[in-house]
């Protein structure tokens, strides 16, 4: 069972009646910079996201975002602070434990796609499932690519396929799993804006179809204004330093 | 949180959906090109290995069937004494027995003498096997000797007589009737049968021929068999009361000439077939590093969508485990039909035929791809599952290597475990791993101090960004060019070495090597006969005298042979053949110990000396026509006996040895076919007795031809196998290198600025590797002559030059190749990855 939530003092807008699937309280990340001179790269965020809720991350390069997406996912361990995902306490658990946490629960989608050289899209999209022991996960790898409109380019390596087809093929893999939460990293870095509008458009549409709670790492505002809430991550001398926003 | 609370993921990797993903994904790889290397690798060794196997599986099954034809019998007692005893024992027991004889004698048949092997045989034998006897033109199987009063001689005894079927000779006091054609016997016996042709009689014969006293030097053979539905174990009763001169040879121990030679001529390919299987390991080595880094993004993928590491282990030992049964099925098919090959160029050698092969090779290829693939390339993919899942969001970070003493320890235990399980002989293991090991880990290190030293050399441009990628990781560099190095030297040994060393030990029985001996040579026909050999244009080996003796002290103690057992027994038992130093040592005597003095004391041979426990400085006393002649031994020698010429075991100083009581022996090349040349010299001087060596010569030589073919035949697959490797040293980082150049064309560096920097590269990777390559195959050609063929060797001064020519030369192919690919994609696609 998970455990009771705790009191978190910074969380703002909180839905009273919504079960949270993710909150973070006073988390700070420090690393030993060369010449061992630690540096602190964030301080005591803490944020809440509710199930089904679609949370922004705001902020300039090199504020954070990446850093806290990762210890938000459990990709990594906070230095302070806590962080709990899916009813899950991360800071006790180990690199395996926080796997299990992840998962079947966890989907991903990152700004530079992340797709395997040597598999097919069809291929990339059906390994996660195929990790989960899925029967059917050809199948169903087929009929996410039919959601993103790539049911022509099954067979296609990733190096054939445009960058916005290289990232519908990443939304195909993210969902195909339904996971309970999608952290989504800068997912139109690197496609032009007209491609990354339309990427932005299906990850919301299939976002609402699937009922999935969303933590979107984003530097722009028209995008952070799609979702329900957000906070702001200010990059300092000190450490970035979150805020909500909106 | 509790214990209890710990996450529990929510899917459950099965072991079905590991096997079925491993083997998916191991589809996908091959497919994509990325395991290409190592499957090659591993079909190659596992091909070179059922060669051998399923070839040599096949002789010791063919030999295993005739075991006992071999010995035309279940068991053999031999004895210079009569076995009539043990042959009553031995039937006590229930054993089936028959008694034969053996001794080399000679028969008249009109004006004709001819020096034979006589062997008389009882009633019942052969126990097991077959004769083959002729008596027209036409072969048959017969399971009985001749008859009273007959005698079957061998083809060339009637040759030499100008015999026919139905003629008499004279053997002893008794005239007998040539009634066959002797074609084959089961029990061929001994050297002496093969020199001097055969003659088989009845032993119920022996008395009257009046040749057989207690004083004649006759060996006598009880042969023994165990009749269907006893038990074996009977031989062991019999064996246990035998006295301690006395055994019983088994078939299984017992073993034809040839099966000797058979038995190190596998060995030999065992050995060679091996060599391709240990240069497949560093191919694996490599490749499996590269697909380590290949391996990097999937395996952080997975991590991050929640897979447990212990499963990302599971999955790639399974895909390896995959790979090497798949590389197996191919490997092993290609092995049995290479064996055809083997078995043509030697199975004709033996005189049986070679069984089917069985399905032992099988198991034994799939268990080396298996050792070889979990022994080489698992350790380097083992910290896979370590893999930070972190690394979907931040590329530089990776999992850690794997730790040296892993990675080499592993590899050293499956080169250990390889070659163990090819020769089964734990010096050998030792000795090929230890030699592995420091000649790779020599090149490791020689490589990493050079790239060190280069590196602190001031250069410009081009010459400075080739070096230093080869310095930035000089671990990595030095593995690659120190497997390099080992194809190379594979390469060399094969084209070159290999070439030098058939040649020299072809060349060990040059083809005009005396081929005749004659004994028997009186004093007074010395003259007579050189001047035979003169005016017929044969090349003797001179007329040495010889002179028979009975060992009788030992530094004044009498010798008694009683006290000696085996071999030493047998020496100090019979007549030695003495002969005198000639004032000059023979150029196929070496002094090992002492100095040669032909005025004073003994000088021995070293085998005998050792059997006999002689030393330097002994005195020993000979009875030599009656008279005993004692001195000291002055030198020990070896003697090559393969020069073909009259040597002897001991020679006395000139003034030790009388010249009248003197026989002499020479040997002498006759071209063939030389049976009237025979003939002429027999009727010259009927009392000189002839050994043909020529049989015997002609085996040897075909032997060691196609022993000689059979190995190269086998460095096929070690050619192969590095070549494998040089691929897999080229391609070694091929990804990071087309990352880089594509920073460099950014940075606005030409295409021809990008390929000279290619070519610095390699060419001093080509040149480090054929140096290395060059010098550790001298080393090793040397090793190979001097210690296990025991041949003379020079060294040979073109091996750098190839060496390095072929280093420059791998270059000079992979360079173009390489610049292609490096230059082929925008620096824009190359950088995005």
């Amino acid at each position: 069972m998970p455990p009771e939530p705790q009191t978190i003092s910074h969380a703002a807008s909180l839905p009273e009646d919504s079960a949270l699937i993710l909150r973070a309280l006073r988390v700070s990340k420090t690393v030993t910079a060369p010449g061992n001179e630690p540096l602190t790269i964030l301080r005591e965020a803490s944020l809440t996201v509710a199930t089904g809720e679609a949370v922004a991350l705001m902020g300039a390069s090199g504020a954070g975002k990446s850093t806290l997406l990762a210890l938000l996912a459990g990709l990594d361990t906070p230095t302070s602070g806590e962080v709990e995902l899916a009813g899950f306490t991360l800071n006790n658990l180990n690199e395996d434990e926080r796997a299990a946490v992840r998962a079947g629960r966890v989907g991903f989608v990152f700004q530079s796609f992340q797709l395997i050289d040597g598999l097919t899209a069809l291929e990339n999209v059906a390994l996660p499932l195929e990790l989960q022991g899925v029967p059917d996960s050809t199948a169903r790898a087929k009929s996410a690519l039919a959601e993103v409109g790539l049911s022509h380019r099954l067979h296609h390596l990733p190096k054939v396929l445009s960058g916005g087809e290289q990232q519908r093929v990443a939304l195909a893999r993210a969902f195909a799993g339904t996971p309970a939460i999608l952290f989504a990293d800068e997912p139109t870095g690197s496609l032009d804006t007209a491609t990354g509008e339309r990427i932005i458009d299906l990850l919301f549409a299939l976002r609402d179809r699937h009922q999935t709670s969303l933590v979107l790492v984003t530097h722009d505002p028209a995008l952070a204004a799609r979702c329900n809430r957000g906070y702001r991550l200010q990059g300092g001398v000190q450490g970035g330093e979150l805020t909500p926003w909106q | 949180m509790a214990i209890a609370d710990r996450p529990k993921p929510a899917f459950k990797l099965s072991l079905f959906s590991l096997i079925s993903l491993a083997w998916r994904g191991l589809w996908r790889e091959l497919r994509s090109g990325a395991l290409i290397t190592m499957f090659l690798a591993l079909l190659i060794a596992v091909a070179a290995v059922t060669a051998v196997g399923f070839f040599t599986d096949r002789v010791d099954a063919g030999m295993r069937a005739q075991a006992a034809e071999f010995l035309a019998a279940d068991g053999r007692i031999e004895s210079p004494d009569p076995l009539a005893a043990w042959q009553q024992k031995a039937q006590a027991l229930g054993l089936t027995t028959t008694q034969t004889l053996e001794f080399p004698t000679v028969i008249l048949a009109g004006e004709h003498t001819l020096l034979v092997s006589l062997k008389a045989v009882g009633a019942g034998y052969p126990l097991r096997g077959a004769l083959t006897i002729s008596t027209e033109a036409q072969n048959r199987q017969i399971r009985q000797g001749p008859e009273e009063g007959r005698v079957w001689l061998a083809p060339r005894a009637l040759a030499l007589l100008d015999l026919n079927v139905g003629d008499s000779v004279q053997i002893g006091q008794k005239q007998f009737k040539v009634s066959a054609t002797l074609q084959r016997e089961p029990d061929v016996g001994n050297f002496l049968a093969q020199a001097a042709p055969r003659a088989m009689i009845n032993l119920a014969d022996i008395p009257t021929t009046g040749l057989v006293t207690p004083a004649s030097r006759v060996t006598h053979y009880l042969l023994l068999a165990v009749p269907s539905g006893m038990s074996p174990s009977v031989l062991n009763t019999l064996a246990k009361s035998l006295p301690a001169d006395l055994s019983i040879e088994r078939p299984e121990n017992s073993q034809p000439a040839f099966k000797t030679a058979f038995d190190r001529a596998a060995r030999f390919l065992g050995l060679a077939a091996m060599v391709a299987v240990l240069l497949a390991g560093a191919a694996l080595m490599l490749a499996a590093q590269q697909y380590n880094r290949l391996q990097q993004d999937p395996a952080a993928l997975m991590r991050a969508f929640g897979v447990q590491s212990r499963h990302i282990l599971y999955l790639y030992t399974l895909r390896l485990v995959f790979l090497a049964l798949l590389a197996a099925v191919p490997g092993i098919a290609l092995g049995g039909l290479a064996q055809f090959g083997l078995s043509a160029l030697l199975g004709s050698l033996l005189d049986f035929q070679l069984p089917p092969p069985t399905w032992l090779p099988v198991g034994f290829g799939v268990s080396i791809a298996l050792v070889a693939l979990l022994g080489f390339a698992l350790p380097s993919l083992i910290r896979l599952q370590d893999t930070p899942p972190l690394r979907v969001l931040n590329r530089q970070l990776a999992a850690p290597p794997t730790a040296a003493v892993l990675l080499f320890g592993a590899g050293l235990l499956a080169i250990g475990l390889l070659v163990w399980l090819q020769a089964r002989d734990a010096w050998l293991t030792t000795y090929v791993t230890g030699g592995m090991v420091i000649s790779f880990g020599a090149f490791i290190g020689i490589v990493w101090l050079l790239l060190q030293a280069l590196r602190r050399y001031p250069t410009r441009g081009v010459a400075r960004f080739g070096l230093a990628r080869l310095a930035r990781s000089p671990w990595s560099s030095a593995m690659q060019i120190a497997a390099l190095t080992l194809g190379l030297t594979a390469l060399l040994l094969l084209g070159v070495v290999r070439g030098d060393l058939v040649a020299t030990w072809q060349n060990q029985i040059p083809n005009d090597a005396p081929n005749f001996f004659a004994i028997n040579i009186q004093p007074d026909q010395v003259p007579e006969l050189t001047r035979f050999f003169k005016t017929n244009h044969i090349e003797d080996a001179g007329l040495v005298a010889m002179h028979r003796a009975r060992w009788t002290t030992f530094n004044g103690k009498a010798v008694n042979a009683d006290q000696l057992t085996g071999q030493a027994k047998r020496l100090a038992e019979r007549e030695f053949n003495l002969s005198v130093m000639p004032e000059h040592l023979a150029a196929d005597n070496k002094i090992v110990a002492g100095s040669w003095q032909p005025d004073a004391g003994w000088s021995v041979e070293q085998g005998i000396a050792k059997t006999l426990h002689w030393q330097l400085g002994d005195e020993l006393t000979f009875l030599v026509n009656g008279t005993p002649v004692t001195a000291a031994i002055t030198s020990i020698r070896t003697v090559d006996w393969n020069s073909m010429r009259p040597n002897f075991f001991v020679l006395g100083s000139a003034g030790l040895l009388p010249r009248q009581s003197a026989q002499f022996i020479t040997s002498f090349y006759l071209p063939s076919p030389n049976v009237e040349q025979q003939k002429a010299l027999l009727r010259a001087f009927p009392t000189l007795t002839l050994f043909d060596l020529n049989q015997i010569l002609n085996e040897v030589r075909t032997l060691i031809l196609r022993a000689s073919q059979a190995v190269q035949y086998v460095f096929l697959f070690t050619l192969l196998a590095g070549l494998v490797v040089l691929l897999s040293a080229f391609a070694a980082g091929e990804a990071e290198r087309i990352r880089e150049t594509a920073v460099l064309r950014v940075l606005g560096a030409s295409h021809r600025q990008i390929m000279n920097s290619l070519w610095f590269e390699f060419i001093l990777i080509g040149l480090l590797s054929g140096l290395l390559a060059s010098i550790a195959a001298g080393g090793l050609g040397a090793l190979l002559a001097l210690k296990l063929f025991d041949l003379p060797w020079v060294l040979d001064w073109h091996i750098p030059l190839y060496g390095l020519a072929a280093g420059v030369l791998l270059a000079a192919l992979f360079v173009p190749y390489l610049g292609r690919r490096v230059l082929a994609l925008p620096p824009a696609r190359s950088l995005r990855g």
